[in-house]
């Protein structure tokens, strides 16, 4: 009975989090119990699902009993597990820091456990759901319980960082509904497998399209709309920036993949995605620049996501059907996975500098490198993930982009992915120097971090590198049980 | 003009204020207020738009739609608002300043 495992692993993932979420908010005083408990329990779902897609192929579950197009259809593929299980693996790891992180801080602590595992459960959802209107709930879920954590610590810079971030959420959610209103309105269903049968190139489908991809632009800060990130992101706890940089932008792009290419995939024009390709080399060339002119850790962390979501958006023109689209696919997507986990390693490291120094000026953390070597360490291998080098899961994630750039003779976004990784060499760069310069007379004052927080950080930093080391099995899974059509391009 | 129609242009004009309204003011509440302006207007397009002509009978979806789209944007709203108040306690600020945001 493989379809019942599937759909209990998958009742799981969405269940146990959204069950943990009101535990945690009504006995605030047992929230970490909660936290760790749930967590522990989607991580082993997680893995079961993987497990389970691997050997037996795509899992669906229909909502309730009710099939499509009247019922909600969740469906588990290789895209989406692979992304569970990163979120999975990512979350876990935030839970055990936010412990250690937040413990003198009770009544902050109680505020975050239930919030972040809303999140968590509206992310599942967003990565299982196979329906538009659901992901819109969905999405307003991750932005309303992504923007509470931003605000959870209450000081003028968060309350000022989640406040903008509503905004242009409210932005994103007001024209990604009006695109779903024109999809019912043209095509009558919301169900991607109905819709991707009924849809064909017309007005209607590019003005949806066109609608749902602006609204995605400001929920997953993709250039121009990316102004709200980095002050989010650096003024959230650093468990929450970890989640929120890691995974809740990635999955406004993973919405975005599925529209493009699974529902939609005959109606975008060339130019229409050459314009995605041109608006991602803007935001890599912006996100990259900014972050080397920051004076804070975690604001250059934060804008060197901005550069990091850049290059998923070279997926669109990359994968348009021709030669080497596979190849773009699977690269994009390894981008994000790899990402997720050095990134979420950056946000936990500048957490872990910010608790040993009291503050995260990139200037002045001479001598980290001898007081938090561990810490450090994570930093410069995550790094790698950023630069692209070998033998990180950012390599193997450029070099496959690479070869599709060149196989489809679009040789200018070769230009793109290695002129972005010289950028980040820079910016990663700027952080290490300072922190591998010896203190001056006077010795700082470095606080004792855990030790065990240090170890995670690194462990998490060092899961990027797995990714680069261990590729084939992840690729496989990804390439042979994701049915999407790579354009109308014979 | 059927009635659809103009229910779906009308929609489309309110959207368009709305979102016009989020863009251009300063004040928060303002933004908050436009905001809920241009929900209402996607309703409206959700059920003209989807009207069949010549049936009497509407299709149920779109009303369903639009009945959870309400919860939402209630509840958005409603957090919005005590962001905005807590904004304003700690800070006194009723905008934000920064060109370009919406």
């Amino acid at each position: 009975m493989s379809a019942a495992t599937g759909a209990a692993w998958m009742s799981a993932l969405v269940g146990i989090p959204l069950a943990g979420a009101v535990l945690a908010f009504l006995l605030p005083a047992r929230g970490t119990p909660i936290g760790f408990a749930a967590a522990a329990a989607v991580l082993i779902s997680s893995v079961g699902l993987v497990a389970e897609v691997a050997r037996h192929g795509i899992q669906e579950m229909a909502l309730g009993g009710w099939q499509a197009p009247l019922g909600i259809v969740w469906r588990a593929d290789g895209l989406a597990v692979l992304l569970l299980a990163m979120t999975a693996f990512v979350a876990a790891a935030a839970t055990v820091f936010a412990w250690t992180h937040m413990r003198g801080r009770a009544p902050e602590l109680a505020r975050f456990w239930p919030l972040f595992l809303f999140l968590w459960a509206a992310l599942n959802i967003v990565f299982l759901s196979r329906d538009v209107f659901h992901l819109y709930v969905a999405l307003e879920l991750s932005s309303l319980a992504a923007v509470a954590i931003v605000a959870v610590e209450g000081g003028a810079a968060a309350l000022r960082g989640a406040m903008r971030y509503l905004l242009f959420a409210l932005f994103g959610s007001l024209t990604y509904l009006l695109g779903v209103a024109v999809l019912y309105a043209g095509f009558g269903s919301l169900d991607f497998v109905y819709l991707a049968a009924a849809v064909e190139p017309s007005p209607a489908a590019g003005l949806a399209l066109g609608l749902m991809t602006a609204g995605l632009f400001a929920k997953g800060a993709l250039f121009p709309l990316h102004g709200w990130l980095p002050p989010a992101h650096s003024a959230a706890p650093a468990p929450g920036s970890a989640l929120l940089s890691g995974v809740v932008v990635m999955s406004a792009v993973y919405i975005l993949l599925r529209l493009w290419f699974e529902v939609f995939a005959a109606v975008p024009t060339e130019a229409a995605r050459q314009l995605l390709g041109a608006l991602g080399t803007l935001g890599v060339v912006w996100g990259s620049i900014l972050a080397l002119l920051q004076a804070r850790l975690k604001l250059l962390i934060a804008y060197s996501t901005v550069a990091q979501l850049g290059y998923l958006l070279l997926i669109f023109p990359l994968a348009a059907g021709g030669p080497g689209s596979t190849e773009a696919f699977s690269g994009g997507v390894y981008l994000a996975l790899a990402h997720g986990f050095a990134k979420a390693a950056m946000f936990l490291a500048a957490g872990l500098v910010l608790d040993a120094l009291g503050h995260d000026r990139i200037h002045d953390i001479q001598g980290a490198a001898h007081h938090m070597p561990i810490t450090v360490f994570a930093l410069a291998v995550a790094g790698l993930t950023l630069m692209g080098l070998p033998p990180s899961g950012g390599f193997t994630a450029k070099w496959l982009m690479l070869h599709a750039a060149l196989a489809s003779g679009q040789w200018w976004w070769a230009a793109v992915l290695l002129g972005g990784g010289l950028l980040a060499a820079v910016y990663v760069f700027r952080i290490l120097l300072p922190a591998f310069r010896q203190p001056g007379r006077q010795p700082l004052d470095f606080s004792p971090v855990p030790l065990g927080a240090e170890v995670l950080v690194l462990a998490l930093a060092a899961g990027s590198l797995v990714l680069g080391l261990a590729a084939a099995a992840p690729l496989r899974l990804l390439q042979t049980h994701t049915a999407l059509s790579f354009g109308a391009l014979p | 003009m059927s009635s659809a129609l103009l229910f779906t242009v009308c929609g489309a004009l309110i959207v368009a204020t709305g979102l016009y309204g989020l863009f251009v003011h300063r004040h928060i509440l303002r933004k908050i207020v436009a905001a809920n302006v241009g929900v209402g207007g996607v309703y409206l397009v959700l059920i003209g738009g989807s009207a069949v002509p010549g049936q009497t009978a509407a299709d149920p979806v779109p009303q369903a739609l639009t009945l959870t789209g309400i919860v939402i944007a209630v509840s958005i709203t409603a957090f919005a608002l005590a962001l905005l108040q807590n904004l304003h306690a700690r800070t006194g600020a009723r905008s934000l300043d920064g060109e370009g945001d919406p």
